[in-house]
C-alpha cells in the first residue's frame, strides 16, 4: 500500500539549492545589491492602505523599520500606508476570509491550505512583469516550494532558508561533563546527551530537560519522515504514506525521550515554559536542545544574548541504520494575496519591496532570518549570530533534501500526529497502531475537505 | 426547649439547653460546623487571595520554594506597567463603551417592555407563549452559535460589537422571566386605576410600574453587567482585530505573551495584576450592592 | 370554519385590544425569537446535513455528517465520554456541596453573610480572570500547591498535565466557582418555615430525620431548578478549560464545546459543527426530560399548587 520513494521531482528541486550555495560559496566577495526601483509607477492618488497579516510574533519590530524607509514609501506611493498585523494566526485569516474581509495579504499562513481553498491569487503575471522580483535569484527550491502545478501561489519572501538543524546549548553540555565540540549525529547518541543533560530534584520533578523532541520543527511529519529516510506525502501523485514502517520507528524514537523525563511533566513543563512558542525554553534555560532552523541562532541571539552565546549546531538526528545521513528542509515563507482583497497590488509592492537589499538586511540583523536570494547571501557574516555557521558553512554537505510542507493537509496531518504520538508516549497505543490510524484520518480529512 | 443547631433563623436565637447530653451534641456539632467551614471558606477564598498576592511579587519572589504567602517588599507598579504592556485602557473602554453598556441599556429596556406585556395586560394565550419564553431559557446556545456567526458575517458585522449587542434589542428570555415575576406582584388596581385616567399602556410602565420595580431593575442591569463584562466565548468568535479586544480577551492574549519566557519578565505578576484589575469591577459592585446581588440570586431560584 | 368563527366571536372589543397591545409589547422578543432561535435553529439543521466551510458554497451530503460522527470519528466518542464525566460529577457534586454549604449557613452562624460573600464571589469573578489564576496555582512547575509538596519533598501533582488528573482539577474548579448556588438555596432554606422544625422537633425528629424529611422536601424544587441549570451550564463549558488546557493533554479536556468551537471556528467545519450542535440539543433534551421526570417523585410542591 505505500512504497518508500523520495521522488525524483523533490531531488530535482532541491538540488536547485545546493547549486545554488555553491555558487555563494565560491563567490565570497559581496555580490551585487539588487536596485530597488523606486517609485516608479504610477503614484496614486487617493490615500490607500494595504493590509499585511503574519502569524509571527517577532517581526514586527523589522516590519516597522521597514515600513518608515524612503525607498519603501517611495515604492509603495506616498499616499499609501502599511497596515501591518503580527501574530495573527491561520484561524483569524479563515474567518476574515470567511466574513469576505481578508487582508490584501498573509504570511506564516497555512498557504497549500488556503490555496486549496480557492481563496488566493496566483501570483504568476504579477511577478512576471514585475522588474524587482527575479526568479533566477531566489534559491531554486525555495522559489519551486512557491508552486502547485502551474500555479506560484505566493510570492516567495520575508524568511525562507535552511530548516533542520540540532541547536545546542554548550554550556550545558559542558557541565554535564559531555565534549560540546563532538555533538550526537543520531537519535542514540542524542538520547545519552538527552539522559545526561535532563536535572530533576529530589522530588523527580524535572528542573531541565535535554531535548523536547518535538519541540519547533520537530513536531512536523515532514522531519520525522525525513529522518528516517520516508517521504510521507507524495507530491506528484497526492498520496499520503504515513501508514509505514518508518514513521512508528521515528514515533517510537521521540516516544523514548518523553518516556525518560515522563510525559506529565513534559506536559507540565510545555504549559508554562512556552514550549508551544519556539525556542522559548531554549531561551529559558529549561531546555538545552533544540531541533529548529538556521534562525534558531538569530532569534536567541536577539531574544536571549547571554543564552545565545553558548549556542551551537550541527545535524539534525538520523537514526543509527542511516548514520551518515545529513537532512535538510526548505521551502518558501510567502506573501499570499488574497482574492477578496482591496488592494492586491499593493501588497505584491510589499513582497517585491521585501526582496530588496535593505529590508533584507533589516530583517537579518532585527529579527535574525534569511531570505535565499543568491546574490545577498553571500553579504551576510555568519559569525553575526552563535551557530549560524554551521548552516552557511555546510550546505554542500546535505545528503538528504527534502521542500517542507507541501501537503494541502500538511497541517491537519501534524495536529493528528500530535494527538497520535501523546498516546503512543503515554503507552495507550502502538507507534504502528498510531501510523495506521494517522494514513486513515488524513485519507478522511482529504474527502472531507473535498479535495 | 427549641435548640436546634441546623434551625432556620435570621437573628440568633438565645441559647439555652435541655440536657448535658444535648447540651454536648450541639457543642461537638457547633465545633464540627466551624471546623468545616473556616477552612472551606479559606479553600474558597485562596485563589483570589492568591491572585492579588502574586500580583504584588517580582519573579523572585513568584519562584521561590516554598510559595510566598505574604509579599515583601511589595511591587504595586506591576499593576501599572502590567496594564501597559498592552493597550488594557483601550480593552476597557472597548468593554464599557461597545459592549456591556449598550448591552445593558438594550436589553433592560427591551425585556421590561416584553416582560410588561407578558404579565400587565392579560391577552388570549399569553400564557402559552410564555411557555416558549421558558423553554428558549433553556436552549443551548451552542444551537445557534453556528448559524448566528454565518448569518452575521453574511450581514457583514463579524469583527464589531454588533452581534454581541443588537440581538439585545430582542429582550433575554431569562431577564423577561425575572421582570414578569416582579410585575405580577405588583397589585393589578394600580394600573386599572390609570387606565381609568386614560394613562395609555407605556405611560403605565414607565411612570408607575418601573419607579415601584427600580430594585429588580436593578438586579437583572447587574447580571446583564456581569453576563457582558465577563464574557470571553462571544468576543472570541466575532472579534479579530486587537484593538477592538474587550478586557477578557486582552488578559487571555497576555497570558500568552507572558508564559512566552523570553519575552519580558515579570509575567505572572503582570498577569495576576491585570486579571485583578479586570475582576476589581465585579468584586467592588458585589459589595457595594451586596444586597442587590444576594436578592437577586435568591430570586433566580423562585420560580422551582 | 365553524370553529374559528366561534373563537374569534369569543371576543370581546376589549380583549382584542388587550390582544393587539399584549402583541405589541411582546413584539421585540417574537422578532428575536424568530430571528435568534427558530431561523438558526431550522438553518443549523440544514448546515447539518451539508459540509460548508464558508469560502465555498455549502454541498449538500445527506445525513454523512450524523454518520461519520457517530461511526467513524476518532474525536467524538472521547469528547461525548469528557463531558459526560464532567457533567456527571461537577453537576451532583457541586450542587451537592452548594446544598450542604447552604445548610451550614443557615445555622445559627457569626459573620454569616461574610462567609456567604466569600463563597458566592468566585461565581462573578471573570471566568477568564479566575482561569489565569487556577492555570498558575495548578502549575507543575512552581504553583503554590506543588510548591509546597515540592518543598516537603514530595511527589508533585499533575493537576493539568495528566489525563487523569485534568478532569476532576477542572471539577475542582467549576465547584469552586458554585456560590449562586450556595446562594439561591440558602434563599429557599430561609423560606422553610421555622414551625416546621419545632414541630418535628417536638415529634423526637433527630437533626438527620429533619434534614431528611423537612429540609430536602421543601427545598427539592429548587434542587431541581439547580440540577437543570446546572446541567446546561456543564454540558456548554467552555472558557476555564479552554484557557486551562485547550483541551489536553491528550484531548482529557476535549469537551463538548470546545470540539464544537475548534471544528466550526478552527477548521471551519460548518457542517460538521452545526451536526454536533443538534446532537448536544438533543442530549440536553433528553437529560433534562429524564430529571423532570424522576422529579415527579422527588420533588415537593407544597402550596405552590
Amino acid at each position: 500500500m505505500t512504497m518508500q520513494s523520495i521522488s525524483r521531482r523533490d531531488f530535482l528541486r532541491t538540488s536547485g539549492l545546493v547549486a545554488g550555495s555553491a555558487a555563494l560559496a565560491a563567490c565570497a566577495a559581496p555580490g551585487p545589491a539588487p536596485a530597488a526601483s523606486e517609485g516608479n509607477d504610477t503614484m496614486a492618488a487617493e490615500p490607500q492602505t494595504i493590509s499585511w497579516w503574519y502569524a509571527w510574533g517577532n517581526l514586527d519590530p523589522a516590519v516597522e523599520s521597514i515600513s518608515q524607509l524612503e525607498s519603501f514609501k517611495a515604492h509603495i506611493g506616498e499616499n499609501t500606508t502599511l497596515d501591518y498585523r503580527g501574530s495573527t494566526n491561520n484561524e483569524a485569516v479563515l474567518t476574515a476570509l470567511a466574513a469576505g474581509d481578508p487582508p490584501d495579504g498573509g504570511s506564516n499562513m497555512d498557504y497549500p491550505g488556503l490555496w486549496s481553498r480557492g481563496v488566493c491569487l496566483p501570483v504568476n503575471d504579477m511577478v512576471d512583469s514585475s522588474e524587482i522580483i527575479d526568479p533566477n535569484e531566489v534559491v531554486d527550491a525555495v522559489w519551486q516550494g512557491g508552486f502547485y502545478g502551474a500555479d506560484l501561489i505566493g510570492v516567495p519572501s520575508i524568511e525562507s532558508f535552511l530548516w533542520y538543524g540540532l541547536n545546542y546549548n554548550a554550556q550545558h553540555v559542558e557541565e554535564a561533563g559531555l565534549d560540546p565540540d563532538d555533538p550526537p549525529l543520531t537519535w542514540e547518541g542524542v538520547m545519552e546527551w538527552h539522559k545526561e543533560l535532563s536535572q530533576f530534584d529530589d522530588g523527580g520533578n524535572v528542573l531541565r530537560i535535554g531535548l523536547d523532541p518535538i519541540d519547533a520543527m520537530a513536531g512536523e511529519p515532514d522531519f520525522i519522515a525525513t529522518s528516517y529516510g520516508h517521504t510521507w506525502w507524495n507530491d506528484e501523485e497526492q498520496t499520503f504514506h504515513l501508514d509505514h514502517e518508518l514513521m512508528a520507528q521515528g514515533i517510537e524514537t521521540q516516544a523514548e525521550f518523553f518516556r525518560f523525563i515522563g510525559p506529565d511533566n513534559f506536559a507540565g513543563l510545555r504549559s508554562v515554559e512556552g514550549q508551544g512558542t519556539w525556542g522559548a525554553a531554549f531561551n529559558a534555560e529549561v531546555q538545552s536542545m533544540i531541533i529548529e532552523g538556521y534562525w534558531h541562532a538569530g532569534e536567541t541571539t536577539i531574544q536571549k544574548p547571554e543564552v545565545a552565546v553558548h549556542n551551537r549546531a550541527t545535524w539534525a538526528p538520523v537514526p543509527a541504520f542511516r548514520e551518515g545521513a545529513k537532512i535538510m528542509a526548505t521551502g518558501p515563507h510567502m506573501v499570499q494575496i488574497y482574492r477578496d482583497g482591496k488592494n492586491p497590488d499593493g501588497i505584491f509592492k510589499v513582497a517585491e519591496f521585501l526582496h530588496t537589499e535593505e529590508p533584507l538586511n533589516i530583517i537579518f540583523h532585527e529579527v535574525g532570518w534569511i531570505m535565499g536570494i543568491q546574490s545577498w547571501l553571500p553579504t551576510i557574516d555568519a559569525d553575526t549570530f552563535p551557530g549560524l555557521r554551521f548552516y552557511i558553512d555546510n550546505i554542500e554537505e546535505v545528503t538528504d533534501w527534502i521542500v517542507g510542507r507541501r501537503s494541502p493537509i500538511h497541517w491537519f496531518v501534524n495536529t493528528q500526529l500530535w494527538d497520535l504520538r501523546e498516546q503512543v508516549y503515554r503507552d495507550l497505543i502502538t507507534p504502528q497502531e498510531a501510523v495506521t490510524e494517522l494514513q486513515k484520518r488524513a485519507e478522511d480529512e482529504w474527502e472531507a475537505q473535498g479535495l | 426547649m427549641t435548640t436546634i443547631a441546623s434551625e432556620s433563623t435570621t437573628r440568633p436565637v438565645p441559647r439555652h439547653y435541655r440536657d448535658t447530653g444535648n447540651r454536648w451534641q450541639t457543642v461537638l456539632l457547633e465545633v464540627f460546623k466551624y471546623a468545616v467551614l473556616i477552612p472551606l471558606t479559606l479553600s474558597f477564598a485562596f485563589p483570589l487571595y492568591w491572585m492579588i498576592s502574586s500580583a504584588l511579587k517580582v519573579d523572585s519572589q513568584v519562584y521561590t520554594m516554598p510559595p510566598i504567602l505574604l509579599p515583601f517588599p511589595v511591587h504595586p507598579e506591576n499593576f501599572i506597567n502590567g496594564w501597559q504592556i498592552l493597550p488594557f485602557t483601550q480593552y476597557a473602554v472597548n468593554s464599557v463603551v461597545f459592549y456591556t453598556v449598550p448591552a445593558v441599556a438594550f436589553t433592560v429596556l427591551s425585556s421590561t417592555i416584553v416582560a410588561y406585556g407578558f404579565s400587565r395586560i392579560r391577552w388570549p394565550g399569553r400564557d402559552t407563549i410564555f411557555w416558549l419564553v421558558v423553554m428558549t431559557m433553556m436552549l443551548p446556545w451552542a444551537v445557534t452559535m453556528v448559524p448566528l456567526f454565518i448569518t452575521f458575517k453574511w450581514l457583514g458585522w463579524l469583527d464589531t460589537y454588533r452581534p454581541l449587542v443588537v440581538p439585545a434589542l430582542f429582550s433575554h428570555p431569562y431577564i423577561v422571566f425575572l421582570l414578569r415575576q416582579f410585575f405580577m406582584t405588583l397589585p393589578e388596581e394600580l394600573s386599572d386605576a390609570a387606565r381609568i385616567d386614560g394613562a395609555s399602556e407605556f405611560g403605565i410602565l414607565f411612570r408607575i410600574i418601573l419607579p415601584l420595580t427600580k430594585p429588580a431593575l436593578a438586579v437583572v442591569a447587574l447580571f446583564r453587567f456581569l453576563w457582558a463584562w465577563n464574557d470571553y466565548l462571544g468576543p472570541l468568535i466575532y472579534l479579530r482585530d486587537e484593538n477592538r479586544y474587550p478586557l477578557a480577551l486582552g488578559i487571555e492574549q497576555l497570558s500568552r505573551r507572558a508564559n512566552d519566557v523570553g519575552n519580558f519578565s515579570n509575567g505572572i505578576p503582570y498577569l495576576m495584576a491585570v486579571s485583578t484589575l479586570v475582576a476589581l469591577p465585579i468584586i467592588v459592585t458585589f459589595f457595594f450592592a451586596q444586597r442587590t446581588f444576594i436578592e437577586g440570586i435568591s430570586l433566580t431560584g423562585m420560580k422551582g | 370554519m365553524a370553529a374559528s368563527t366561534e373563537k374569534v366571536s369569543r371576543y370581546t372589543p376589549q380583549e382584542w385590544r388587550n390582544l393587539r397591545l399584549g402583541l405589541l409589547f411582546v413584539s421585540p422578543w417574537a422578532l428575536g425569537f424568530l430571528l435568534f432561535t427558530i431561523y438558526p435553529l431550522l438553518s443549523s439543521l440544514y448546515y447539518s446535513l451539508t459540509r460548508y466551510d464558508l469560502l465555498r458554497p455549502p454541498v449538500f451530503l445527506g445525513a454523512k455528517n450524523y454518520l461519520t460522527l457517530f461511526f467513524d470519528d476518532p474525536h467524538f466518542w472521547n469528547v461525548m465520554y469528557n463531558t459526560l464525566f464532567y457533567v456527571g460529577l461537577s453537576v451532583p457534586f457541586g450542587v451537592g456541596a452548594a446544598f450542604i454549604i447552604a445548610n451550614m449557613l443557615n445555622s445559627r452562624i457569626v459573620a454569616r453573610s461574610f462567609f456567604r460573600s466569600v463563597i458566592y464571589v468566585p461565581s462573578i469573578v471573570p471566568a477568564v480572570a479566575s482561569a489565569m489564576v487556577w492555570q498558575f496555582l495548578m502549575n507543575v512547575q512552581y504553583g503554590a500547591v506543588n510548591g509546597v509538596l515540592r518543598y516537603f519533598g514530595l511527589p508533585i501533582i499533575p493537576f493539568l498535565s495528566n489525563p487523569g488528573w485534568a478532569k476532576p482539577s477542572l471539577i475542582l474548579v467549576a465547584i469552586w466557582a458554585q456560590g449562586a448556588a450556595v446562594v439561591i438555596f440558602l434563599a429557599a432554606l430561609q423560606d422553610v418555615p421555622r414551625s416546621l422544625y419545632e414541630a418535628a422537633t417536638v415529634d423526637g425528629a433527630n437533626l438527620w430525620h429533619r434534614f431528611r424529611n423537612v429540609t430536602i422536601p421543601l427545598t427539592s424544587p429548587i434542587i431541581l431548578f439547580n440540577l437543570i441549570m446546572g446541567l446546561i451550564v456543564a454540558f456548554q463549558e467552555f472558557t476555564v478549560p479552554w484557557l486551562l488546557t485547550e483541551g489536553g493533554p491528550m484531548n482529557s479536556t476535549e469537551f463538548y464545546l470546545i470540539h464544537l468551537y475548534r471544528n466550526a471556528f478552527e477548521y471551519l467545519r460548518m457542517g460538521k459543527a452545526s451536526a454536533l450542535a443538534w446532537i448536544l440539543f438533543l442530549i440536553i433534551v433528553v437529560f433534562s426530560l429524564i430529571i423532570f421526570k424522576s422529579s415527579a417523585r422527588w420533588v415537593y410542591y407544597g402550596g405552590e399548587k
